[in-house]
This record gives C-alpha cells, structure tokens and sequence, in this order.
C-alpha cells in the first residue's frame, strides 16, 4: 500500500492528515477514493474536529487487523479502554459519524457499549440517561406497562 | 460555531436506534427498552428485530419469569422470520412445535438442556442444529432427521450422568440414526456419545459430505 497522505476536513474547519490506509477504513472516504483517485483532500460536512479526531484514533489502531489471537485480546482491550474515556453524549455523537463515516467495527463498537449500559436501566433511568423524551400518554403508558405483565411475576393476570 | 451536540436521542436516525436495541436480551428488550417511548417501541416490534433470538435464559433469573411463554411472544413478534433460535433451560416439545409452525424460514436451533421427548417438528431449511444435555434417544434423533431434510451441521453433546445411568441411552442407536436420516451432514460433533466403529462406519458410509467429524468428551456442562 502507498503511503500516500490524505486531509480529512471536519465540518468546523479542523485538518487532520492521515495514511490513505488509515483514511480507507473510513468507508465514505474509500468510495471518493474509488472515483477519482487523485483527490488529496477530502471535505466531510457531518463532523466536527473533535469526533472525527477521535474517529481517525479508532482507525489507526484498527488498520492492520492482524487474525491472531493475540493480536486481537490486545484490539478487544483497546476497544474497552477506547470507550471508557467517553460520557454519553460522546458516544452518540461517535454513532452518527461511524454511521455517517461508515466505519462499521466502530458502528457496532458504540452500540454495544450503548446497549450495555442500557441493560442496567428501568425505562425511567433509559429517558433520563439518554435524554430519550417519553412521548406516551398517561392512558398509553398504563397499556405499555399492563401489555406484557402476564409474562413476568404477576400471578393474578391471566395468561393468554 | 454551529453546536452539534446531541443531546437527544431523537437525532439518531431510527436504525441506530434498531443497531443498539438488536443488541439486548429479549427480557430487557419486554421489560425496559419498549416502555421508553414510542419509537423504541417501533423498533422493538419490528419483526427485523426478532430474526435472531437468544433465550439462553441465565440461570439467575430464577422462577420469577415465565421463559416459554415469553418465547412464544418472541417467535410472534418475528411474523414468520426467525432464522436463528437459542434456547436453553426450559424448551418443550411443544414450545418447538408452536415455533416451527410459524417459522419456516428457520436455519438454526440450539437446544440446551431442554425437556423434549420429540416428535420433532417440520423445519424444512434447517441446517444447523445442536442439542446439548437433552437426553435425546436414537428414535427421536432419527424423526429429527426426517423433519429437517436440509441438516448440515449437527452438534450432540450428552451428560455424562445420563448416558452411565438412563437405560435407553444407546450410542449405536444413535449413530444409526444419524446415517440412516441425516445424508446431508458436513459438519459432526458427537460429545459423549461412546461412538463405536460400527457406529462410525454406519455415519461414514451414508453421509458422504461429512467434511468434519469430532467425537470426544465436552469439556463442562455449561454454554
């Protein structure tokens, strides 16, 4: 592989020079590549500087993804400790550029991080952890609530 | 500058949403995530959601929770799609009877620990399946065969206790069985099973396609 250097622009304005290698884990950029291979830099509307630099961390770490075991407990650990540093709100504005950058490890990194912390949560920890807005009626969430009751713990509603 | 910061989960286009609700158990996904709102609802009964289901049931939910009936709401929800299906601890012959009847389009089955006695069921593009800790007997095997003509990949494994002490545990029966209903096999795995060279003459000589055979002892009850 050439070591051709690419710009990836964000949206803010902000540069970042990478390996065409590293630049062609990011799906979008790989397609442009495709088209017309003598672009050197590429513009990305959907991004500000901060997630894509943290978008091109995760792709220089997973450029070579080497099939050994070894090779991958050490990417697994990286993964772990790579979402640790992020709250939240982070994590979402990561899932929108993966998906928008098409990076589909880190796609589906963030939302197994995302699910597992969702495992731990009632419905009302979910809202306001997640700032999901409950847009049920009273008389709707009653139902919600009743619809799949005959299936866990409450012994006096019939079974169907 | 402009702030594109999300900070509400209503940004996320609705197969982010569908991407990380895939990935929760069907429990969490009855209890927790559908009473969120009604996109989460949305997503959760979209029968996309349900063409894989993981019922492995772990063993510290305790009696609290019905898990055949809530399988059973499971397979509806997939309107006829399941392709894949764990089941462990609680499976019946007629919970997969009610299961097959809607989901034709089913390729695999993992049955653990499951109480069957088998008339298995018509799962006509079944490929994959395992049995593990079910006491299955060559008779039944032999109907599962002829219920599922497309089988490639077969993994049996039996407990060690069962097979020392239930009398109708017969390893040739089964390895019979096997050869006589099972021509389509690639892939064999057989723990516990006492294969005999009769046995594995019988399996060799009838399943032409067996590209990979394994007999031996399973290293724990466990997933």
């Amino acid at each position: 592989m050439s070591s051709n250097k690419i710009v990836l622009t964000s949206s803010d304005g902000e540069s970042f020079e990478v390996e065409e290698v590293v630049a062609r884990k990011l799906q979008i950029v790989g397609h442009m590549l495709e088209d017309d291979c003598v672009i050197n830099e590429i513009p990305l509307q959907n991004v500000t500087g901060d997630i894509l630099s943290m978008v091109i961390e995760y792709c220089k770490t997973h450029v070579d993804e080497e099939e050994s075991e070894e090779a991958q407990t050490k990417l697994k650990t990286w993964d772990e400790e790579f979402m640790k540093k992020f709250d939240i709100k982070t994590l979402l504005q990561i899932i929108l550029a993966a998906n928008y950058l098409n990076v589909k490890g880190l796609l589906d990194l963030v939302s197994q991080t995302i699910a597992d912390t969702i495992k731990d949560y009632t419905p009302e920890q979910i809202r306001e952890v997640f700032g999901v807005e409950n847009d049920y009626t009273e008389e709707e969430e009653a139902e919600v609530r009743k619809e799949n009751a005959w299936a866990f713990d409450e012994a006096d509603t019939p079974k169907p | 500058m402009k702030d594109r910061g999300y900070r509400n989960w209503a940004e996320l286009p609705s197969d982010l949403t569908s991407s990380i609700l895939l990935r929760l158990s069907v429990i969490e996904i009855l209890e927790n995530a559908q009473k969120v709102c009604r996109l989460w609802r949305r997503v959760c009964k979209d029968p996309w959601m349900w063409r894989r289901i993981d019922m492995r049931n772990p063993k510290n939910l305790g009696g609290m929770i019905d898990m055949e009936i809530i399988c059973r709401h499971a397979v509806d929800r997939s309107q006829g799609g399941l392709v894949e299906i764990d089941i462990g601890y609680f499976g019946t012959d007629s919970l997969l009877n009610y299961m097959a009847d809607s989901s034709s389009n089913l390729r695999s089955l993992r049955l653990v620990k499951c109480n069957l006695i088998t008339e298995v069921v018509k799962l006509p593009l079944l490929e994959d399946l395992e049995v593990s800790f079910c006491d299955l007997s060559g008779d039944s095997l032999r109907v599962v065969g002829q219920s599922c003509p497309n089988l490639k990949t077969l993994k049996l494994n039996y407990n060690l206790r069962t097979v020392c002490i239930i009398a109708r545990f017969d390893g040739i029966a089964i390895a019979i069985a096997i050869a006589e209903s099972m021509p389509q096999l690639r892939h064999l795995e057989l723990l516990w099973n006492r294969l005999t060279n009769t046995g594995l003459n019988a399996i060799l000589d009838s399943c032409p396609h067996l590209e990979h055979l394994y007999e031996g002892y399973s290293r724990e009850e466990m997933f």
